[in-house]
């Protein structure tokens, strides 16, 4: 399956930036032959749906916004279990799902919904200009990779020796 | 005594958090309205004690609506923070990418934001008022050229600013790699198209919407007209330019008013504050801040595509500037007051981008290897200023000695519009709302007041795009939620 993981978020906001370290960290765990390819995306919408055109798989790692108490979760869902969402709905053009909808109508290749799949980290502070992350978003990240090479049906065990 | 409250929070298809509050008084008229968003926190105190050079690599990073601009003024900035004067080809260069960049943002308003509240009609249910409505209504073939065109011009902007969506390239003194031959040879090719999108794109302006008295019954009456002041950036021939320039301000009867260097900005532009809001309300210091009227007395002043060509003597591009002489003579006349208007306005811009886009793409200098001067000067003070889609934007840097940052400003293209929009929605919302009547209908038709405005908070308040969920609440005369409506894109 050709597939694409997306690291996905703003790395001068904080936890937003999850996403986007814990592709890198995926990239570098990745054996260097693999086929995987491997991106960081800083926008929603057609631009994100855009860059899933003639993959078959896309793994979507993304913070999401949680209260404070419940940050450094890591769920895993599909796209088509997106109801709405905050900074992949680009409102200068369509959020996620329309624009695969729009992708879709206009003939081009992307995905099955159940393919563009998403490790989510709940994150809070996703509005303060900052490159760090706080310390809970911090210790999730593993388990973010592991869930990351779980969908890759690579073997979780030897990622999580090496991601801990 | 009591009122009613209705809140439209935030507002459909438009970016960032934006939040109405309509109060209505007992008989169920409009009593006053508040426009607010919120803001993000702490983007000067993130910048300070950074080299500057970072700047252009940092302030894309704001918002991924419009980072092509942040760039563009950052890199600008720099330019005039290091004393430093860009090789001809260098600038040639950056407009040609901030040309490719504007056909993508006014293609995206036209047919995902504004376009759909002509072209699907703007009593539609809000579930078809999107750009899947449009592709409904103009046929197949408009989503693929939109998308295609985006595509296209993605990839020149990735190949003059050296990654997606992000660009790096711009450096003080010009940029980091020149084009060769087979890259202007795809950009002449993308240009080529885009001006015929951009013609197709008129046409079906002309089809849909001038051709439906109700549409242009709309867009001149009342409901959607202000007097205002209106800004620009001009060339050496008050023409149009969305790269350089000085910047021009002409009166609510279209006569220069001022036109002074980006640098001398704060001579010109005073900031109002309100106690509810966050972002800041830009004014002419000259007229003095009057509140939320319109008219000649009021430093209210307006800056987007419609304020542009008002601003201007007109069209640097023969097509574009057909165009505009269409539209002025269409609706009677310069200025035109008509905010509706500004969509027009817009797709006369995407034509002129796109022969801009033509001109430099087959410029001989084009592919100069000569794209950067060496800053020798020890920098204090740069301002850059661009047209950014939505409005002048203006980045403002201090430094020490060794170029870090000690100040960082920055007035961003919605900023400039804060008032108006602010004076649309209370104009907009007396004239539609009565008797306490409020439809889904008419809530969009207030919404529509500022969405020609294209506004984009995300970095008007620092903030990134599309962080919230849209909904509009109604409240009763004792202050309680009596409605709860969603207008939601999708």
């Amino acid at each position: 399956m050709k597939t694409l993981v997306i690291g996905l978020g703003n790395p001068i906001l904080s936890d937003d930036g999850i996403g986007i370290y814990t592709a890198r960290r995926v990239q570098e765990l990745l054996p260097e032959e693999s086929p995987i390819e491997v991106i960081e995306v800083s926008v929603g919408g057609i631009t994100l749906m855009e860059h899933m055109v003639g993959y078959e798989r896309v793994i979507i790692i993304d913070a999401m916004w949680a209260p404070a108490d419940q940050a450094g979760q890591v769920h895993v869902f599909d796209a088509s279990n997106l109801p709405e969402t905050l900074n992949t709905r680009s409102t200068h053009d369509a959020d996620l799902p329309t624009a695969l909808r729009i992708g879709r109508e206009l003939g081009a290749k992307l995905p099955e919904m159940h393919h563009v799949q998403i490790v989510a980290i709940t994150a809070n502070q996703v509005l303060d200009f900052c490159e760090e992350l706080t310390p809970a978003v911090q210790a999730a990240m593993p388990d973010a990779c592991t869930a990351v090479f779980r969908l890759l049906s690579i073997p979780a065990s030897s990622v999580e020796q090496e991601t801990k | 005594m009591t009122t009613q409250r209705i809140t439209i929070d935030p507002i459909t298809r438009l970016e960032g958090h934006g939040k109405i509050e309509i109060f209505l008084d007992e008989q169920g008229e409009v009593k006053n309205t508040y426009f607010q968003v919120p803001e993000l926190r702490g983007f000067e105190v993130f910048c300070l004690g950074r080299p500057a050079e970072e700047m252009p690599r940092i302030t894309n990073r704001i918002c991924g609506v419009c980072p092509e601009a942040h760039h563009m003024a950052a890199a600008k900035a720099l330019d005039d923070l290091y004393k430093v004067d860009p090789p001809s080809a260098a600038k040639k260069l950056r407009e040609l990418f901030y040309s490719a960049f504007y056909v993508t943002d006014h293609t995206t308003h036209f047919y995902a934001l504004g376009g759909p509240d002509f072209v699907v009609g703007p009593d539609a249910p809000a579930a078809e008022r999107n750009i899947l409505g449009v592709i409904a209504k103009v046929g197949k073939e408009a989503g693929l050229k939109v998308i295609n065109t985006r595509k296209h011009n993605h990839e020149v902007i990735k190949i003059i600013g050296g990654r997606a969506v992000h660009p790096v390239a711009g450096l003080p003194g010009g940029m980091s790699k020149a084009i060769n031959e087979e890259e202007r040879q795809f950009m002449e090719k993308v240009a080529r198209d885009n001006v015929e999108f951009g013609l197709w794109s008129l046409q079906i302006f002309r089809d849909i919407v001038l051709a439906n008295k109700a549409y242009v019954d709309l867009i001149v009456g009342d409901t959607y007209t202000q007097q205002t002041y209106y800004m620009g950036l001009v060339d050496q021939n008050n023409k149009v330019n969305f790269y350089d320039g000085m910047i021009r301000v002409v009166d609510p009867d279209g006569k220069e008013f001022a036109k002074y260097r980006a640098q001398d900005y704060t001579e010109h532009i005073a900031e109002h504050v309100e106690p509810y809001a966050y972002l800041k309300y830009p004014y002419l210091k000259k007229i003095g801040w009057k509140g939320f009227t319109d008219g000649k007395d009021s430093g209210m002043y307006a800056c987007t595509p419609l304020s542009r060509l008002n601003a201007a003597d007109g069209m640097a591009t023969p097509k574009a500037q057909e165009a505009y002489e269409e539209m002025f003579k269409t609706l009677g006349g310069k200025p035109v007051h008509h905010t509706l208007a500004t969509h027009w306005a817009r797709l006369i811009e995407l034509l002129y981008a796109a022969e801009r886009m033509l001109e430099l793409a087959t410029d001989e200098e084009i592919t100069s290897p000569n794209v950067r001067t060496i800053p020798t000067e020890t920098p204090t003070v740069g301002i850059g200023t661009v047209e950014a889609p939505r409005g002048t934007l203006t980045h403002h840097y201090e430094t020490d000695e060794n170029g870090i940052l000690t100040k960082v400003n920055l007035i961003v293209g919605t900023t400039n519009n804060f008032a108006p929009i602010t004076y649309t929605i209370k104009k907009a919302a007396s004239s539609l709302i009565h008797a306490g009547n409020v439809t889904d209908g008419i809530l969009n038709m207030v919404e529509m007041a500022f969405r020609s405005y294209d506004p984009c908070f995300s970095c008007a308040t620092h903030s990134l795009p599309g962080q919230m969920p849209l909904e509009v609440v109604i409240f009763g005369p004792d202050g309680t939620v009596v409605d709860h409506r969603e207008q939601y894109t999708t």
